[in-house]
């Protein structure tokens, strides 16, 4: 059963795909298919920082640097638009131990569709806590 | 980078004597996803009928992250697998097939090269090749250096007399060669410290020009070629004629 | 003759020895053949910041990295990312950025001064190519991607 739309996901976004000089993401983060996001419902956004940290961030090899959340209806609203390969996006939950949040959307994204999601995703850093854009 | 143009003899000797080479080394350097801890057990479960239990060499009692930090570290064998004439060295990002004792010949080392890569790719260890190269030093109780088709100069005159070191690097067909001349060494023997040239020779390709398990053996082959063309091809041939060359 | 296992075949006279030993601190780097070039490229073209993430990158990422589906940096993606520099020309006042995808190959990717985005993700065997201004999408195989980077990002 997939996730209500009314809800939102987080991804995190480590230093392999984010550039801090030029701010820049890159759609890698999105592309391709089962890719991991956590549910806000489930993990509100100042606890999914620490769950972050201890899932993906390895100093000083992979650190996580930002975190980019969605709302999980605009995620399919882009995806159906898409014009060039329209796609019907879901989340589907995939709590694993120790992670209840766990989600995936098992769709296969495409490289420009991607490059789409990147660019309405709202991205938040932790150190001043604020959302950065979107 | 450039090549250089070399003057390769029409025939190559198969064998000169005494037979110079000091060091004959065939290397593959990779990326894998395996630790560093499992691969020595993992590569000897393939190797022991040839191959007796790893052992330590001196740059594996250095800590990790110190090791990990230096990148002169970074394709150094950590252990090594003595066999009868070879040994394996092995690291996290390398492993070499190195002749010892008495130099057996190419066609034996090749044997024993196609025998090693199958059963690495048996071990299933590699995600990707790097890099491959073999490098052969050859020794000679001489100044090396006049005798060379290749020589220092300063203002048009030879420089001979002196302690002399030259590398130089250039392109030989698809592969890139690495030429050190030294002429002020000296190589341990079982018969004890001798003096004079090294010829160090080493040829590698890039990532992109070979796929270890498909053409791998192949790529090592032409490199061998190339290393007794450009080998050959720089020794003035009054200076190969002493050291009876023999011809099949 | 033979040679005592395990040990370096030759050492130099010390006249010709470096004047810093191996463990000191050197300002200089001495590098294998080729790879000056490479450090002279990505300097030239992608400035430190390029530079930078490219070393991040080999030093950190060429074991096995993230949650374990991750594959070590690429060799032949290096290789392909390096030869393809050489030939693109970026435009004016551009500032292009360096990712490393979860397979393990680079990433280069940099706007147009509309903000549009050109991405190059440099695989093993096959290259991925967009251009988002003319709507491209598409793979060419690595032995064809000189052609297809002159032809697009050459000037």
């Amino acid at each position: 059963m997939p996730v209500n739309a009314s809800e939102n996901f987080a991804r995190a976004i480590c230093s392999d795909k984010f550039d801090p000089d030029t701010g820049e993401i890159s759609p890698s983060l999105f592309k391709g298919e089962n890719t991991s996001v956590s549910r806000l419902a489930l993990t509100p956004l100042p606890e999914t920082w620490p769950l972050f940290r201890r899932r993906v961030e390895k100093p000083p090899e992979r650190t996580l640097e930002r975190i980019g959340t969605m709302n999980v209806g605009r995620l399919h609203e882009i995806g159906i638009s898409y014009q060039a390969s329209p796609r019907e996006l879901t989340v589907e939950p995939d709590p694993q131990p120790n992670y209840p949040s766990h989600a995936v959307i098992p769709q296969k994204i495409s490289r420009g569709l991607a490059n789409e999601l990147i660019r309405y995703l709202e991205v938040h850093s932790e150190d001043p806590p604020c959302r950065i854009r979107g | 980078m450039n090549p250089i143009e070399i003057r390769v003899p029409e025939k190559l000797p198969t064998r000169i004597t005494p037979c110079p080479i000091v060091e004959a080394v065939l290397e593959v350097r990779f990326v894998t996803e395996r630790g560093w801890t499992v691969l020595p057990g993992l590569l000897h479960q393939h190797i022991r009928d040839r191959y007796r239990e790893p052992e330590d060499l001196p740059l594996a009692a250095m800590p990790e992250k110190f090791r990990e930090s230096q990148s002169q570290f970074t394709y150094q064998p950590l252990a090594s697998f003595a066999g009868e004439g070879f040994s394996v060295g092995l690291g996290p990002r390398v492993l070499s097939l190195a002749v010892t004792g008495e130099y057996p010949g190419w066609s034996v080392v090749n044997k024993e090269l196609d025998w090693l890569l199958a059963k690495v790719e048996a071990a299933n260890f590699i995600s990707e090749g790097e890099r491959i190269g073999i490098r052969y030093v050859d020794f000679f109780e001489c100044d090396l250096f006049p005798n060379l088709e290749i020589q220092p100069h300063c203002h048009g005159e030879p420089l001979t007399g002196f302690e002399t070191s030259l590398t130089i690097a250039f392109r030989r067909e698809r592969f890139t060669a690495r030429l050190i001349l030294h002429n002020s060494v000296s190589v341990k023997t079982d018969e004890g410290p001798r003096s004079g040239s090294v010829f160090d020779l080493d040829l590698s390709l890039a990532a992109s020009d070979f796929d270890l398990f498909e053409d791998g053996r192949n790529r090592f082959r032409e490199a061998h070629r190339l290393n007794k063309e450009i080998f050959f091809g720089l020794m003035k041939p009054e200076f190969l004629s002493t050291l009876s060359p023999t011809y099949d | 003759m033979s040679v005592l296992v395990n040990s370096p075949s030759y050492e130099s006279s010390e006249n010709l020895v470096s004047g810093t030993g191996d463990f000191s601190p050197s300002r200089v780097t001495r590098f294998e053949p080729g790879e000056a070039a490479k450090e002279q490229l990505i300097l030239h073209k992608l400035g430190n910041n390029g530079w930078g993430r490219w070393q991040y990158f080999r030093q950190c990422f060429s074991g096995g990295w993230g949650e374990g589906k991750q594959k070590p940096l690429s060799p032949r993606s290096q290789d392909m990312f390096f030869r393809a520099l050489e030939l693109i020309d970026f435009p004016e006042g551009v500032t292009p950025s360096l990712f490393l995808t979860d397979e393990g190959f680079l990433e280069l990717a940099w706007r147009d001064t509309d903000g549009r985005a050109t991405q190059i993700e440099f695989g093993s065997k096959e290259s991925e190519i967009y251009i988002e201004s003319s709507g491209e999408e598409f793979t060419v195989p690595n032995e064809r991607l000189a052609e297809t980077i002159s032809r697009h990002f050459a000037r």
